[in-house]
């Protein structure tokens, strides 16, 4: 465990520097990953994985639907920015896998809009890899994406078009180990996506390792059900570092979760209500404190999931 | 009495219309060549201010069957042509107006006109040649331009007539600076004069720089210590004046103060009386003409008046007008990038991309405002930004403010 840290440590010294980013950077998708700073490729197993990493859905035993709304840079007067995300997870059988739908979108009124529509299908490997799930469960998925932007351009602009759209794919990865220990990797954007109005311009391709530790309680502090984990996120020669960890308490229902990156720290919960019937209704809210942007009351996320 | 009255009126009109002519006394030069056949058009400038020392001139090419062409102006001072100046030699633009802006070197009181010539050299595409002047001396009696170096404007005012002082100070693009009296706004006669103040000057001797501390208190008073102007907003300088002993406003005239020179783009004004450059005070602004390039305010006393971008802004003052921008217009030229207005040295543009993570920072640009033009790091000194909503954040040093706001830049 100790090893895990120091390593840990080292990264993130050697990730200490960070270049900016911009074209479909912005990674609001799901508000318990948020609540976690976003380290979610070697976590996602729900409704909010297929844009993280899309194996994780192949670990679903239920149909799962979320819905996410935000306020973005609350207190900014002359910003309004909010982002919008929707997952819902279908699981076909524990053979044949599980297939995913996902949408998300940010966007400034009346200015500039993202939309991502995702298709994903992904599969537990351990019966073609032959190896003993007991010991790691291994997964792998692949996305079909769209990505689209729309600008409102100004009248001296208007011979272009508002909207450009294009095709992507990414694939992911992920092996749970028994131990607690999780790996992902996720590769997004791999096919290029051309979404330039007067030249090329396509989306960055992301490559993201996912690192996790869960144990259902804690030694030594004792915090039960507890997940920490961390992306290490490559784009354009360029690195950014995510960190998150998250516990359940009350027998599993109320989440609490913290996270953070260079430039925000988040912190969140998430309470679930069980009914009959094995349906479970999931309300979680994420809070991100941006820490360059000035007269911020921070980023605002909520969601509501049902499990059935 | 009536003769008299008739006689006055005689020349009052006479004075007018020749005031008007020479104001109207536009030349135009052309140049010429034939086989194959490319046309030079130039309107004459006449006056070059002493204290802007810009000469300005513009011209208008029809290229004809030449592929390209090139022009640069030549000009000498005081009628010595043996220290001819040549400006950097420059690409015309078909058809439409090419201009010259060429800042003539620091001039002395000696000094009291300039001449020039356009030179143009057009190409064709089998690599000829032609070399044409414009003024053309088969066309016209003339070899150079004259301009006379100017700072101040005369007219003759009466109280029965009033009358209207007008200072041009060469600005090809807008109007000059106009002071009208109407009839029994002044009261004995004489020659009231307007001066153009060399901004430098000004504040050198009437703002001593150790005494220059910004402060905000001008924005909420009436009047302003000198030591509290801010020279980053001046704009133009004039000083009305009169050697006429019994001559005297009695009521008050109307200026539209030119401050087309200074290349401003700002909307909204003040403007700042002072009677002797110790104590200011801000007076009415009436109305302002962007097209012209002037602001319309009371003359009520013979003093210093000063135009000044107004401090009394609102926040969309400062935004960029226009919200949507595309690389490769910024790159081609088509416009510049996003304008934030009305900045001055101190304040700071900070841009953002929506992970709230800076991308490019402005702390400089010209008497407009800052600009980004879509790239990295401080003052457009990095690579391209990348396609994106960005959030910007302006902090006013003065004011002590943030002013926030999106855009988006597009590849």
């Amino acid at each position: 465990m100790k090893k895990i840290f120091v390593i840990l440590s080292l990264v993130i010294i050697m990730l200490a520097v960070q270049k900016a980013q911009a074209a479909f950077v912005d990674t609001y998708w799901g508000v318990r990953a948020l609540g976690m700073g976003g380290a979610y490729t070697a976590v996602g197993n729900d409704a909010n994985a297929p844009l993280y990493n899309i194996s994780g859905i192949a670990f679903a035993i239920r149909q799962e639907v979320t819905l996410m709304g935000s306020r973005l840079f609350a207190g900014v007067d002359g910003v309004e920015v909010a982002a919008n995300y929707f997952g819902y997870i279908y699981p076909i059988s524990p053979e044949a896998g599980a297939v995913s739908f996902a949408w998300s979108s940010t966007s400034v009124p009346g200015l500039r809009r993202e939309d991502t529509f995702n298709i994903g299908y992904a599969r537990m490997l351990n019966d073609v890899l032959r190896v003993d799930s007991d010991f790691v469960e291994i997964s792998a998925g692949v996305n079909a994406k769209y990505l689209m932007q729309e600008t409102k351009f100004d009248e001296e602009d208007k011979d272009l078009e508002n909207s450009k759209g294009a095709m992507t794919a990414d694939i992911g990865v992920m092996a749970i180990f028994s131990n607690g220990i999780g790996i992902g990797y996720s590769s997004k954007y791999l096919l290029p996506a051309d979404i330039g109005y007067m030249e090329k311009d396509e989306v960055k391709n992301v490559n993201v390792l996912g690192l996790s530790y869960y144990n259902d309680m804690l030694p030594y502090v004792k915090i039960p059900y507890f997940t920490v984990a961390a992306d290490i996120i490559f784009r354009d020669n360029e690195t950014t570092l995510k960190l998150g960890a998250e516990s359940y308490l009350l027998n599993r229902k109320l989440a609490v979760r913290l996270g953070g990156r260079e430039e925000a720290f988040d912190f969140g919960f998430g309470y679930t209500f069980e009914f009959a019937n094995n349906t479970e209704l999931t309300a979680d809210y994420a809070f991100e404190m941006p820490l360059e942007i000035e007269e911020s009351y921070g980023s605002h996320f909520i969601s509501i999931s049902f499990k059935f | 009495m009536k003769k008299k009255k008739i006689l006055l009126f005689l020349v009052l009109s006479f004075s007018l219309a020749i005031s008007s002519f020479a104001f109207a006394n536009v030349r135009e030069f052309i140049a010429e060549i034939y086989f194959p056949k490319l046309t030079i058009t130039h309107e004459a400038i006449n006056t070059v201010s002493a204290n802007t020392r810009v000469l300005k001139p513009k011209i208008s090419a029809d290229f004809g069957r030449y592929s390209s062409a090139t022009a640069r102006v030549e000009y000498y001072i005081n009628g010595d042509s043996s220290n001819l100046e040549y400006a950097p030699e420059r690409e015309l633009t078909i058809y439409n107006n090419t201009e010259f802006f060429i800042t003539l070197p620091t001039l002395s009181d000696s000094v009291e006109y300039v001449h020039y010539r356009i030179r143009v050299t057009a190409k064709s595409d089998a690599g000829g040649s032609s070399v044409v002047y414009c003024p053309d001396t088969e066309i016209s009696d003339e070899e150079y331009i004259k301009a006379v170096i100017t700072s101040s404007a005369t007219a003759t005012v009466t109280a029965s007539a009033g009358g209207t002082v007008e200072y041009n100070d060469g600005n090809q693009d807008y109007s000059g600076t106009t002071i009208t009296f109407d009839p029994g706004s002044v009261e004995g006669s004489g020659e009231i004069c307007i001066e153009e103040i060399s901004l430098d000057d000004l504040f050198s001797s009437l703002f001593p720089v150790s005494a220059y501390v910004r402060s905000v208190a001008y924005k909420v008073a009436r009047t302003i210590a000198t030591a509290d102007i801010d020279r980053n907003k001046m704009l133009a300088g004039y000083r009305v004046y009169t050697n006429a002993a019994g001559l005297s406003i009695i009521s008050q005239g109307y200026a539209n103060f030119s401050y087309g020179a200074s290349g401003s783009t700002a909307t909204k004004f003040d403007v700042l009386y002072s009677a002797d450059g110790a104590a200011w005070e801000y007076i009415k602004v009436i109305s302002v003409d962007t097209e012209n390039k002037t602001v319309r305010c009371p003359v009520a006393d013979f003093g210093y008046y000063l135009i000044m971008v107004s401090s009394n802004l609102a926040d969309n003052d400062y935004r960029p007008a226009k919200r949507v921008r595309v690389k490769s217009r910024i790159s081609g030229g088509t416009y510049e990038g996003f304008r934030f207005s009305n900045l001055v040295e101190g304040d700071v543009v900070k841009i953002y991309n929506l992970n709230g993570k800076k991308v490019a920072e402005l702390t400089a640009g010209d008497i407009n405002g800052f600009v980004w033009k879509g790239k990295k790091d401080t003052n457009n000194s990095g690579d391209w930004a990348e396609s994106g909503t960005y959030i910007y954040q302006i902090k006013i040093k003065e004011k002590g403010k943030i002013i926030s706001g999106t855009i988006a830049f597009v590849w």
